[in-house]
């Protein structure tokens, strides 16, 4: 015989999948369905790719990234940048994460939301990142 | 067979029974994450960087780079090309360079001077050893002993 705390708990757990399956799936769809998971990827890849490129310049430099990326945020931590979805946040089932290297002890704690452009100043072998709204019409 | 009858303690696997439950929600929430790892290796796949693009990105700041081995003079001018010796004496430099904490490649370098000084050599910290290697040669200029001398770097790839 099954107790009344028993069919509590299962109803707790039942309401608990419940609620996952409707959120976390159909966001999964959406992401995937957008191609919304590419434009994450490739944004971290080439973040990735254009600080390990500033480290390899021996002088001062400063470089825009002018990718749209309104609706997603941009994280930087430690050696790594994450972009995922801006609404979502920590729960985006589907962050992409791209791992880049810096020289000596800098450590990089940055979060850029919805940025139309970002802004990396390399300064000796300091990065300085921000969200840049100025961008040319061209 | 004994094993196919059921037991008293086997109606606490039926379905809808609490352990039958409690091992659906482990199977699902396993199921979801080998599915979410299955579509993002797909995609990982279809949009990668090509691996000799990244490699040379980040062979670059090993001779271009100051807080790597470039040299750098008294009036802090880089020399691109240009492999400070000295700085080449002990791992301190690459591991300041290149840390290879999460890293997906690991480096060795070999600097040759031709002109008798010898041969130096570093590697990153994850470097393992053994043969399965990619190698990268380069023709650069040594400083040494106030001299800026013709020299060769052998650039060592694993993957991590």
């Amino acid at each position: 015989m099954i107790k009344r705390g028993q069919l509590v708990l299962k109803f707790i757990i039942i309401l608990i999948i419940s609620v996952v399956l409707v959120l976390f799936f159909p966001a999964i769809g959406e992401i995937y369905g957008k191609r919304e998971i590419y434009k994450k990827t490739i944004a971290a890849r080439e973040i990735a790719l254009l600080i390990d490129t500033l480290y390899a310049y021996p002088f001062d430099a400063t470089v825009y990234y002018e990718k749209d990326l309104t609706g997603l945020a941009v994280e930087f931590s430690e050696q790594n940048v994450m972009v995922y979805d801006a609404r979502l946040k920590n729960f985006d089932p589907a962050p992409a994460k791209y791992h880049f290297s810096v020289t000596g002890a800098t450590t990089i704690k940055v979060k850029i939301e919805n940025p139309k452009a970002i802004k990396f100043e390399k300064l000796k072998n300091k990065l300085i990142i921000s969200k840049y709204e100025n961008i040319k019409e061209y | 067979m004994k094993i196919l009858r059921n037991t008293k303690a086997s109606e606490n696997w039926a379905p809808g029974s609490m352990p039958y439950f409690i091992i659906f929600v482990i199977i699902l929430g396993f199921s979801t994450v080998v599915f979410l790892m299955i579509i993002n290796s797909f995609l990982a796949g279809s949009i990668d960087i090509p691996k000799n693009v990244e490699e040379r990105i980040l062979m670059e700041r090993f001779y271009n780079s100051p807080d790597c081995f470039a040299y750098e003079d008294e009036k802090i001018r880089t020399y691109l090309n240009t492999i400070d010796w000295n700085k080449f004496k002990s791992n301190a430099v690459i591991d300041k360079c290149l840390p290879s904490i999460g890293s997906k490649y690991s480096f060795k370098l070999e600097l040759d001077n031709p002109e008798g000084i010898g041969r130096l050599s570093v590697t990153t910290t994850n470097w393992a050893g053994g043969a399965d290697f990619r190698l990268e040669q380069r023709d650069v200029f040594v400083y040494y002993n106030n001299k800026i001398q013709n020299g060769r770097l052998s650039i060592f790839i694993q993957d991590a």
